[in-house]
């Protein structure tokens, strides 16, 4: 029962999976077509999560070391399909398969299974950080006329960086904030963690909403 | 124990709160730049705009010019010379054949002359006499015209080796001088028009001179009142990036001066 009790970042995740799922007409055909199925294994992994936690009552520390690594492996696809520079896109090619087998090696050496992948998850962040810098840089040298809140992209972009951003000095100091702050750790964790996902997915929702559809010609 | 975790909840939440406010920072920079950048273009292509729209303008004045021209050398020369041909060949008198000899000479020589105007005139039909015969040329030959009218003394003085311009340049610049020449012939009452024209390699130079009464420059000077000639002259002087400058004596004449700097096109 207790895990249909969900908090507002469960509730904006599902929202953006709801509104990605509605509005995937528009998107496909897009470098972002895969937002749907990505936001219902994001949504899924949070249920399983709190399902593991609150029911079973066990650590979850597992899934999210996987679900994370996904979210990062899925993220430097989108800037890969969206990054125009070759250099900027060969960074994003690199870190895709490169990611997963550091995480791997991480936890089999170093964190454990069981434990939290911080290094591995400040590595991530900073790479999405450098490339979501990357996207504005692009912008900045390309400024385009379209107008930057009708770019699907720079709305995903800043999600992106506000959330690693706002997690980065959390996971940098996690080792510390565990073995120092004790329970506080869980509770500043979940306050921070909460709101950054809150921006993240509202900019996801303002990603999909603000897509056109790409006009038809009159001859088709 | 507990100020530990204190302190390192503050650094953490303060690090949060920093790094957010570095990204708010970019997005902020990014915003701005964007939006300068645009208002730039939109700027130049106004700019690039309001060029097109003098220029044009400066080509129907030419020609507008050009057609008040033909029509009055039409009317007081050719139309005249065709008349007195007409009336030579009116008075023709096959019984007289000593007159008819004059007469047909003469004839011959006032339609010879009808030809060699009408070609003169058509010299100056088009915006393209500018092109083909340089701006220098053009400039002599609307000098030419008005010292042809008999009521002018004019002199050319070409220093240096002319070069081409940018063709619409060299159409403002023409446009200048058609307009100051006017303003001599309406209102300076002056006997003498000098035209200096100096091609040196970063500059051309053109002064337009004349010795008529002259007018008082004060408001030029304090940009408040000066007529719609002068001022369409100065704007577009400062399109095409020249210098423009009137000085003037009373009793003494006036000099226009226009500097136009030339920019070597990379080749």
């Amino acid at each position: 029962m207790y895990m249909f009790l969900l908090t507002m970042d469960t509730y904006a995740e599902l929202c953006a999976f709801i509104v990605s799922a509605l509005t995937y007409r528009r998107l496909r055909g897009t470098p972002f077509r895969l937002f749907p199925f990505f936001l219902l294994f994001i949504v899924l992994v949070e249920l399983a999560g709190r399902y593991i936690s609150v029911i079973l009552l066990q650590k979850n520390a597992w899934l999210y070391n996987i679900s994370t690594t996904v979210e990062f492996v899925f993220y430097a696809h989108i800037f890969l399909l969206t990054l125009h520079t070759p250099d900027f896109k060969k960074l994003a090619a690199w870190f895709m398969p490169v990611y997963p087998l550091l995480v791997l090696l991480n936890l089999v050496f170093i964190q454990g299974f069981t434990q939290f992948h911080s290094y591995t998850m400040v590595l991530g962040s900073v790479v999405m950080i450098v490339l979501c810098c990357l996207f504005f840089y692009e912008l900045l040298l390309n400024p385009v006329e379209e107008e930057l809140r009708k770019d699907p992209m720079f709305w995903i972009s800043t999600g992106i960086l506000f959330f690693y951003l706002g997690d980065l000095s959390y996971n940098l100091l996690f080792n510390l904030v565990q073995k120092h702050a004790g329970h506080m750790s869980t509770k500043l964790f979940i306050s921070i963690n909460n709101n950054l996902i809150l921006i993240l997915y509202s900019c996801f929702i303002m990603g999909f909403l603000c897509r056109r559809t790409p006009r038809r010609s009159l001859s088709q | 124990m507990q100020t530990d975790s204190s302190e390192i909840i503050i650094t953490v939440i303060a690090g949060t709160i920093t790094l957010l406010l570095l990204g708010a920072l970019m997005l902020s920079f990014l915003f701005l730049y964007r939006s300068r950048h645009r208002r730039h273009i939109r700027e130049k292509e106004q700019l690039k705009l309001s060029y097109e729209r003098e220029l044009l303008q400066t080509q129907l004045e030419i020609q507008e010019q050009t057609f008040r021209h033909i029509s009055q050398e039409i009317h007081d020369n050719i139309g005249q010379m065709l008349s007195l041909t007409k009336l030579n060949l009116a008075t023709m008198d096959i019984s007289q054949p000593g007159t008819l000899e004059q007469k047909i000479y003469d004839t011959k020589k006032l339609v010879s002359q009808a030809i060699y105007d009408l070609r003169n005139l058509s010299h100056g039909l088009s915006t393209d006499y500018i092109t083909d015969k340089g701006l220098a040329r053009a400039i002599e030959h609307e000098l030419e015209m008005i010292r042809k009218s008999g009521d002018y003394e004019t002199v050319f003085q070409l220093e240096g080796t002319p070069y081409s311009l940018d063709k619409q340049n060299e159409l403002i610049i023409y446009r200048i001088t058609q307009e100051t020449l006017n303003n001599i012939i309406k209102h300076a009452a002056s006997q003498k028009i000098i035209i200096h024209l100096r091609y040196q390699p970063e500059e051309l130079t053109l002064s337009i001179i004349d010795n008529g009464k002259g007018f008082d420059c004060t408001p030029l000077i304090d940009n408040s009142s000066f007529g719609l000639g002068i001022k369409n002259m100065h704007n577009r002087a400062r399109l095409i990036g020249a210098d423009f400058q009137i000085s003037s004596t009373l009793e003494h004449g006036t000099s226009v001066t226009l500097n136009v700097p030339v920019i070597t096109e990379a080749t």
